[in-house]
């Protein structure tokens, strides 16, 4: 059963949470459930869904299946708050670590890499007819829907996809007033971590081949190491590219935990009280990606792994960007 | 999926009171019996057998949208 889609502006979405952004016939489709007041909490948004499918038999049984007209009407009628930042990132990197200490706050909602923004980005790759305007537009609307209430008093942050920095000039002009920052790691780390186990954006597959300029087949043909490389290079080309990085607040993984409290806390505008501080600081000793594990450093093996092939192509494809990033980054602190 | 049913599918969506009794359920079984009830309470005529159809269509459609993605 594929239930109606409801078209006519004048639903009241209070406490519904859009979760799919899908194509029916050409058309954008929206999915909501409700979630009324659910705490992301879980290092992904996808989790805290899955949970609330899986435990509510209500939410599997009963959705909103709207068109993005009603997204745009919600927008107007109920808009959520602007965000009070942006996480980008180059993937393993600790930006997870960062949207778990911002989450110990009950005062925000941190949605980390929601699928509906990124179906709603890659619009114009399911459907050409998309245009970019259209994009921007369900974008904020998209983002406005999954933000708390105006009124409600919290605070929302959004961690994007790593490959999501290929959208920052669309991103930037959608929410001109958000701060944002991007969150990288020595390039190398990053990809004994990514060959290990392979992020869906370092497998070849049609929206990152498309990203990268390469046709799927040509993607495929390419080692792992080399493919993962290129998403890498690709990453920080599109924070680099128009001066992007200037405007945004650069973090290296090293200077995590104690650069959340030092300067993105107050980058994003936010203060806690001494109780909230503790939380977040106790919330940095486990794993981020899987809190039931403690954190433990993990450069010093990474670095021994690192094969001289390996380096070989990193410093190939991404150590000089990784050399303008940390000097960008010098410059602003 | 009958009349009786989708109309009172869409006065689900809308009332939050109703959807706050109906999210107590912890299991399927649980949650058909009580969307029978309140469909009767509010003059609707909403079989079991139909809700639980629903059920397990809606979760094949989900299942679907993920491999979609």
């Amino acid at each position: 059963m594929d239930r109606q889609v409801m078209d006519k502006p004048t639903i009241d979405l209070t406490g519904w949470m859009p979760i799919r952004f899908y194509w029916q016939e050409n058309a954008p489709v929206i999915d909501w459930i409700y979630l009324d007041g659910t705490r992301f909490i879980e290092p992904f948004f996808e989790q805290t869904i899955d949970g609330m499918m899986m435990q509510t038999p209500f939410n599997r049984l009963f959705r909103h299946q709207t068109s993005v007209d009603i997204l745009l009407d919600w927008q107007s009628r109920r808009p959520g708050v602007k965000p009070s930042g942006f996480i980008f990132h180059l993937s393993r990197c600790g930006s997870t670590l960062i949207t778990q200490m911002l989450a110990t706050s009950d005062q925000h909602v941190v949605l980390s890499e929601p699928g509906p923004v990124d179906s709603v980005l890659h619009a114009h790759l399911r459907n050409p007819a998309v245009s970019n305007s259209e994009r921007m537009t369900w974008a904020q609307a998209m983002v406005s829907a999954m933000m708390p209430a105006q009124d409600s008093g919290l605070k929302g942050f959004i961690k994007f996809d790593s490959w999501h920095t290929a959208h920052l000039p669309l991103l930037k002009t959608a929410f001109p007033d958000v701060p944002m920052i991007f969150l990288y790691r020595e390039p190398i780390e990053v990809l004994i971590s990514q060959l290990a186990r392979r992020g869906s954006q370092t497998i070849p597959g049609y929206y990152t081949a498309t990203a990268l300029g390469l046709d799927l087949m040509t993607a495929m043909q390419l080692s792992a190491e080399e493919y993962c490389s290129r998403i890498l290079q690709k990453t920080c080309e599109c924070v680099l590219a128009d001066n992007t990085a200037d405007s945004m607040l650069l973090i290296n993984y090293t200077q995590l935990p104690e650069f959340v409290f030092k300067k993105i806390l107050p980058f994003f505008g936010v203060t806690l009280s001494d109780t909230e501080i503790e939380q977040m600081k106790r919330s940095t000793t486990r794993d981020a990606k899987d809190p039931h594990f403690s954190f433990s450093p993990d450069s010093a093996r990474k670095q021994s792994e690192a094969t001289p092939e390996l380096r070989a192509i990193i410093d190939r494809l991404v150590t000089p960007l990784y050399a303008e990033l940390e000097s960008i980054r010098l410059k602003q602190q | 999926m009958s009349a009786g049913w989708n109309e009172f599918y869409k006065v689900v969506l809308n009332d939050p009171e109703l959807i706050s009794k109906l999210r107590i359920a912890t299991t399927d079984g649980e949650l058909i019996e009580q969307v029978v009830a309140e469909a009767m309470s509010r003059g609707f005529t909403v079989s079991a057998n139909e809700v639980h159809g629903s059920l397990i269509s809606q979760r094949r459609i989900w299942i679907e949208r993920w491999i979609d993605r």
